[in-house]
């Protein structure tokens, strides 16, 4: 038993052990990053269909890095370093102590010689010798013998010690980190992940909550402006887990600031630290690369999203624009039926829509090349045939050449970019000039009259008098107007759906993506890795290099062993051994000839 | 006797490459100007300064002190360097602009310099192919004056363009390693610079016929994303590039890429050279030795591991601040952790099983694939947290 204990930890601790797990954890690291890790489960069961969804699964292939393989061969390869460290610990320390002890050579094929010179002659040339060739020897001398050691790179043992320390080290605040004990608890089911999304906290199950001094989490929240958490929730396998929280996080708002380019230029939430008696702790600004540490807690700005925002909308209807536009109130990712049959999806609304002065045909001011067309809602329409379609509402009107437009982007499903629909707008800034001018037209073809250009400019001229008094007397502006009048009607030829929405006003409302974790173990990995870099720049540029001469009186002569050790080739220890003993050789030779 | 105490001289160094380093006058002026310019960023700047800033700076102090004591072209680098820099900012400041001064236009300016340093490389590359069939060292001087041209012209593209990023927009100011096209600037031209310092060395000049191909394929892509993609366009950072840490976590790990990359051309010389050897031919005259090219190799990547190793410590330790864990698996990290594995077990097998010669060559060359895809493959062909690199 004990033989076979000694002989796993000889393969255990061997070289090609190691390299080898180094080799195998590296190539099976590769998989984590073909496959997206950590997606809805019914998108893998979509993708590889029943049989490989379910084989992957068994093998945690959705979740590479934390399967109990991948986990086994991290700790066989931490546990063959710990062996290794343990194992060379004594003889790397007592080699940086004891600069006397013998080494295997390498430096060759030399047997020793004989040399008439006497013990101390011998020793004082040999020693100015080897100060000569930059190995400057400490010397030991008794009646009848001697020693010189010259040792450059004394403490290069310590660069092992602190490599593999290191990676001890760093793999155990690593596992403090993810909190070993709560994997086991998941493994054998007295801790099961909550799998519904929609439920309210208070229901999830006892089962799936983690207790409140938990050593180590990640977890996440989505807090919308105004709300609080006493929970962060920790994503595992196919659902979540509840962690509850020391403390009370309120998020009083959150703020995006932007680039003169549209892109966003920061994320802030301004949260406050509560107690669960409402007492406000402290309050913070927390902003990417600006964590806020509390009571041994990180919070993070993780993300934002929509955190309820209400729309006013006005649907208008174009088969029947002498109508009341219907008003109705949305949130984002609503669905509401509008004239009669249509399927209005909210999609999305944001708050900018910066884009180049050039493309969209306003001048630039000198300030920035870019114009703010403000916020923007968009929403997908499928009509009862089915078809569908994507459309993009400014809400507030857009200023071309003199005349304001409303805008309305319109894509059907495919297509890449939006075809949009200018309609001018009238004094009230919306379209209702424009709908009343076609109800109008509507109501004299009604009545048989045929529809020429006289006809049309006489309405638009009566219509401009009833509901846009302001440019009567402006002849230009007015002929802008029905000029951009008619090339609406044009448009509206092309366009897909009988009715419009306009954005009648919105409050706006985000939700930021807070992480919260507590690590307790990162200290290890600061520590681990000022070992490890400080044992690389040993290992690397403090090679020892070591020789030694061992003399021994013989008679009127003395006996001379060199002996030499290098921890890395290139080394030229080899020839300062061959030139010592050339030099005895014919320093001796030299004395016989005299 | 006086021979032999002259051969214990040379034994003093290794093999005879490590000559004893001596003080000369220019090293006094490069001390002196390192330290009076450390002293006017910080007279300039303190004000605006955090204690890391100071700590970089003193990073960048050290490092570059200790570099050009090391190796003195990098001193005469670092002032033209500068010049032409300072040039192009001064320029600017007195309302100069590529728009209205020939000079900028088609020299100074950040994109025009890179320009110029995509032509430099490309005819050294060219010019070590002529040197390695010809023999003919004018080829090669000429070869390695027009590598020295490159990377000059490199590092003032990225001098400039760092004044370039605030001009018009203050706020979007950055150093430029924010994306792909600022970082393959910083590739060609730090692979370069360290391939010029193995060149000198080592007295290596057949290498560049090796290494420069791959410098000369980066330029090309990098013509290709300017003309084609024009990443070239100044944008401001994300909020989670805007940290010091870029400053460090970045150019380290480039310059990590720049010593594998090298090591792993010279690996494959050295195969190359195996071939010849055993079949006659001429290549192994000229290609500098097998001992030579082993050192190379194992100098790179040992200095290429060192800062490899800090630089993704850094990269994690950012990582904490911005995403919230040190190590998320996204597929950068773990690729990162296959070259540090990679690289962990070639060091391992020469250092402790002591493993030399043509089997090492191999393991050096086929590492290039892993760190290219570490490098570019993943942003090219994967998506994850460091998706800033996309086509």
């Amino acid at each position: 038993m004990q033989k076979k204990m000694a002989e796993f930890i000889v393969i255990l601790t061997s070289m090609r052990f190691a390299v080898s797990l180094l080799v195998l954890l590296a190539i099976a690291s590769v998989i984590g990053t073909v496959l997206p890790q950590a997606q809805p489960y019914t998108d893998y069961a979509h993708q590889f269909g029943p049989f490989w969804f379910a084989t992957f699964n068994s093998l945690g292939i959705y979740d590479v890095y934390g399967a109990p393989w991948f986990l086994t061969i991290l700790g066989i390869l931490v546990l063959s370093t710990a062996f290794c460290l343990i194992r060379n610990i004594p003889t790397k320390i007592m080699g940086m102590i004891n600069i006397w002890r013998d080494y295997v050579s390498d430096g060759g094929k030399h047997n020793g010689y004989r040399t008439s010179l006497s013990l101390g002659s011998a020793t004082a040339v040999l020693a100015s010798w080897m100060t000569a060739a930059g190995y400057a020897p400490r010397v030991r001398t008794t009646n009848t013998s001697a020693s010189l050691v010259s040792v450059r790179g004394r403490f290069y043992g310590a660069g092992y010690i602190l490599t593999h320390a290191a990676i001890v080290i760093f793999c155990l605040g690593a596992m403090y980190n993810a909190n070993l004990p709560q994997k086991w608890q998941l493994w054998n089911g007295s801790i099961v992940p909550e799998t519904n999304f929609s439920e309210p906290i208070s229901d999830v199950p006892q089962v799936s909550r983690l207790p409140l001094n938990n050593a180590a989490y990640r977890g996440n929240v989505t807090l919308p402006a105004g709300d609080s958490t006493a929970n962060a929730f920790v994503p595992s396998g196919n659902g979540y887990l509840v962690q509850p929280l020391p403390f009370v996080i309120h998020l009083h708002k959150f703020r995006i600031s932007y680039y003169s380019n549209g892109m966003p230029k920061d994320f802030v939430s301004d949260i406050y630290i509560e107690n669960h008696h409402g007492e406000v702790l402290k309050r913070a600004f927390v902003r990417v690369n600006h964590p806020l540490l509390y009571r041994g807690v990180d919070i993070f700005q993780a993300s934002f999203s929509n955190g309820g925002t209400l729309l006013h909308l006005d649907s208008h209807s174009f088969s029947n624009p002498g109508a009341t536009p219907k008003h109705v109130e949305a949130q984002i990712g609503d669905t509401l039926t509008v004239h009669d049959k249509y399927q209005v999806k909210i999609k999305s609304f944001s708050l900018r829509n910066v884009i180049p002065a050039k493309a969209a045909g306003v001048t630039a001011s000198h300030s920035s090349p870019y114009v703010d067309l403000g916020p923007s809602m968009t929403y997908v329409v499928s009509s009862p045939s089915g078809q569908e379609a994507e459309f993009k509402t400014f809400v507030s009107p857009i200023a071309r050449s003199g005349q304001n437009y409303f805008l309305q982007g319109v894509r059907t499903k495919g297509s890449p970019s939006y075809q949009y629909l200018l309609i001018p707008v009238g004094p009230d800034g919306g379209i209702n000039f424009f709908m009343a001018y076609l109800t109008q037209l509507r109501n004299v073809t009604a009545n048989g009259t045929k529809l020429t250009m006289q006809v049309a400019t006489t309405i638009f001229k009566k219509q401009i008098s009833t509901s846009y008094p302001s440019i009567m007397s402006d002849y230009r502006q007015q002929a802008k107007l029905f000029q951009s009048v008619m090339n609406a009607m044009t448009q509206l030829q092309a366009y897909p759906v009988p009715f419009v929405m306009t954005v009648d006003g919105y409050k706006h409302k985000w939700a930021a993506g807070i992480e919260v974790t507590k690590w307790p173990g990162t200290i290890f990995l600061y520590i681990g890795s000022v070992l490890l870099v400080l044992g690389i720049m040993i290992s690397f540029y403090m090679p020892q290099r070591r020789i030694m001469v061992k003399l021994s009186a013989a008679g009127e002569g003395t006996d001379v062993a060199i002996t030499g050790h290098s921890s890395r080739g290139g080394s030229n220890v080899p020839e300062v051994i061959d030139a010592l003993y050339e030099r005895i050789k014919t320093e001796s030779e030299g004395e016989h000839n005299e | 006797m006086n021979s032999l105490h002259v051969r214990f001289d040379e034994l003093n160094n290794d093999a005879g490459l490590r000559s004893s380093w001596h003080p000369k006058p220019m090293d006094g002026l490069w001390a002196l100007l390192l330290t009076g310019g450390a002293a006017v960023l910080l007279l300039l700047f303190s004000k605006s300064f955090g204690y890391w800033q100071y700590l970089i700076l003193g990073c960048w102090y050290v490092a570059l002190l200790i570099s050009g004591l090391y190796w003195r072209p990098l001193q005469i680098m670092t002032y033209v360097v500068l010049a032409f820099s300072m040039v192009a900012v001064w320029l600017y400041s007195i309302g100069q602009t590529p728009d209205n001064n020939w000079l900028m236009r088609y020299v100074l300016q950040g994109d025009a310099a890179a320009m110029w340093m995509s032509g430099f490389l490309l005819l050294a590359t060219i010019g070590y192919e002529i040197y390695l069939f010809t023999c003919k060292s004018s080829v090669a001087a000429a070869s390695t004056a027009l590598t020295w041209l490159g990377v000059v012209m490199g590092f003032t593209a990225l001098g400039v363009r760092w004044r370039e990023t605030y001009i018009g927009h203050p706020s979007w100011g950055h150093i430029p390693v924010g994306n792909l096209w600022e970082v393959m600037l910083l590739f060609c031209a730090s692979t370069s610079l360290f391939y010029l310092f193995y060149e000198s060395r080592y007295k290596a000049k057949a290498l560049g016929a090796f290494v420069m191909p791959l410098v000369g394929v980066a330029a090309l892509f990098f013509l290709w994303i300017t003309f084609a993609q024009h990443m070239d366009k100044i944008e401001p950072l994300i909020p989670a590039l805007q940290s010091f840490w870029m400053k460090l976590h970045v150019p380290m790990m480039f310059i990590a890429y720049a010593n594998f990359t090298i090591a792993s051309l010279v690996g494959f010389a050295y195969i190359l050279d195996g071939v010849s050897q055993k079949r006659g031919g001429g290549l192994a005259l000229i290609l500098p030795g097998k001992q030579v090219m082993d050192d190379i190799m194992y100098s790179a990547i040992t200095f290429g591991f060192l800062l490899f190793t800090i630089s993704t410590i850094l990269g994690a330790a950012w990582a904490a601040q911005a995403w919230g864990g040190f190590w998320s698996w996204d597929p950068k990290e773990t690729w990162s952790l296959i070259v540090w594995l990679n690289y962990a077990g070639y060091l391992h097998a020469r250092t402790v099983k002591g493993w030399r010669g043509t089997n090492m060559a191999w393991w050096s060359f086929l590492s290039l694939w892993v760190v290219s895809f570490c490098f570019l493959g993943v942003n090219l062909f994967l998506s994850g947290l460091h998706s800033y690199g996309k086509l």
